[in-house]
């Protein structure tokens, strides 16, 4: 392999493929980033077996070829060369590779190419597009919701399922649910519906998301390809049975509250500042069109009001600060609805005139209640 | 050389012997395992039961409701997707699975 490329092509290429790479892998071949020259472009791809991108530049290929370069040494390498013409140029029978530039060079050993997993593109019928930037505000507004705990892996993932023109996507970790819904008006006959682990789409909203670039989105039985032309993400899916969301959307509410987004999320972070630590507990009282937040532990004290438009009866309920934060900043609205239906029922924070998207919060229950 | 041959041997005799008893800790795990989703599924059959059992019909929540909400206070799921597991924090399906038994009574009463 020997081809001759800027740097900074190089260098993003390389950041974009280094979020595939896994570290803790046993398998050191996985620590590797794959180098592949061919008809005028360089292809980059790595993989930890869970979720592998690849990503292609173009560049001046004097000699077709591949090798696999350890991802920590090449990347810390090009981010600190100076910004000149690159060339590269591989062995293949000692599998090292050569990074010139200017009158300077290096040698990098690398790994045997054969060792590297196979990277084949999921090809499948069942494809559809969509903008960049609503795939990715989308998955913004519903990953956060997520479990990080892998002995649930359902709930580790975001349901995504298209039917009747629509697209859903939901998330939940049991205590807190997001859920967004867009029109599908030009796939009225897509019936999907598959588990994405949240991990992928939160290194996919990082890689692709411009408005100017649409997402090809391509499904097979265990894995999903996302494709904006430049970058490749596949990912495997999670097996098993997304449990019924819809059972936990409560229905007509008793009391509704409309407050602004940022003062609330203000008011939030001030209180939560004091809670104790595990416990991020902090209380929420509604009466005569105010709200006030409260926190009472051994740290100190914080009662902040905000005046809010009261529908319904007064309410006073305690709510995890750092959900409550994280919802807030998904709402995308300068005002935010909050409805309560009954002790049992989580709260609703919807985004005002926004009927499609909604987050579920579930009510603390206080000991001394 | 020959007493190098006899400790690889050794060795290997170990590692077989190791092997052996992780094969059977895996099958220990499994059956554990089986017999842990079996107990699971026949609580889950008993509760059904208490729910369609006596009170049903009166206005008044029934045992069975008391019981799950007993259960649930006890740190358990006795939603589909976990029941019978250990909890940490309330959860949502749990909650509407609550809501769901307790509606039809208090609309009854009312």
């Amino acid at each position: 392999m020997k081809f001759a490329c800027d740097k900074e092509s190089l260098l993003n290429a390389v950041q974009i493929v280094q979020r595939a790479v896994s570290l803790k892998n046993p398998l050191p071949i996985l620590g590797g980033i794959k180098f592949e020259a061919e008809d005028e472009r360089v292809f980059l791809s790595a993989t930890d077996l869970e979720m592998g991108i690849r990503c292609s530049f173009p560049a001046q290929v004097t000699q077709t070829g591949s090798s696999i370069l350890p991802a920590k040494v090449i990347s810390e390498l090009i981010r600190r060369l100076p910004d000149l013409p690159i060339y590269i140029e591989s062995d293949p029978l000692t599998g090292s590779t050569m990074v010139k530039y200017g009158q300077s060079e290096a040698n990098i050993n690398g790994y045997p190419v054969e060792e590297f997993p196979d990277f084949p593109m999921p090809e499948s019928e069942i494809k559809f597009i969509l903008p960049g930037d609503v795939l990715r505000e989308m998955v913004r507004q519903v990953v956060y919701a997520a479990a990080t705990d892998e002995n649930r892996p359902v709930f580790t993932g975001v349901l995504l399922e298209t039917g009747n023109g629509e697209m859903n996507m939901v998330a939940t970790d049991t205590h807190r649910l997001a859920w967004r819904k867009i029109n599908l008006e030009k796939y009225q006959d897509l019936n999907i519906n598959l588990i994405i682990p949240g991990k992928t789409l939160n290194e996919l909203i990082k890689i692709c998301g411009s408005a100017e670039q649409n997402i090809e989105i391509t499904v097979t039985d265990n894995q999903v390809l996302f494709n904006n032309g430049e970058v490749c993400l596949i990912s495997r899916l999670i097996g098993g049975q997304f449990p019924n969301y819809r059972q936990v959307i409560p229905g007509e509410y008793i009391s509704r509250i409309r407050v602004s987004t940022k003062e609330l999320a203000e008011a939030t972070e001030r209180a939560a500042l004091l809670t104790r630590d595990g416990s991020p507990i902090i209380r929420l009282k509604i009466s005569d069109n105010t709200l006030v937040v409260s926190v009472n532990t051994e740290a100190g004290r914080v009662r902040e009001e905000i005046a809010v438009y009261q529908e319904g009866e007064p309410l006073q309920f305690a709510f995890n600060a750092r959900y409550l934060g994280d919802a807030l900043k998904t709402i995308g609205s300068e005002d935010v609805n909050i409805e309560f239906t009954g002790p049992l029922s989580p709260g609703i924070l919807r985004p005002v005139a926004d009927i499609d998207y909604l987050s579920l919060l579930l009510p603390v229950r206080l000991r001394d209640e | 050389m020959q007493s190098l041959f006899k400790l690889t041997r050794e060795m290997e005799l170990k590692l077989h012997a190791l092997l052996a008893e992780v094969q059977e800790l895996k099958n220990k795990a499994q059956e554990l395992e089986e017999e842990n989703s079996r107990l699971r599924k026949d609580l889950a059959a008993l509760y059904r039961e208490g729910l369609g059992g006596d009170g049903a019909d009166s206005g008044v929540p029934h045992k069975g409701f008391f019981n799950l909400l007993g259960l649930y206070d006890h740190n358990f799921h006795i939603c589909n997707a976990y029941f019978g597991r250990k909890r940490s924090g309330d959860c949502l399906f749990c909650m509407a699975f609550l809501r769901k038994e307790q509606e039809p009574q208090l609309g009854s009463g009312t």
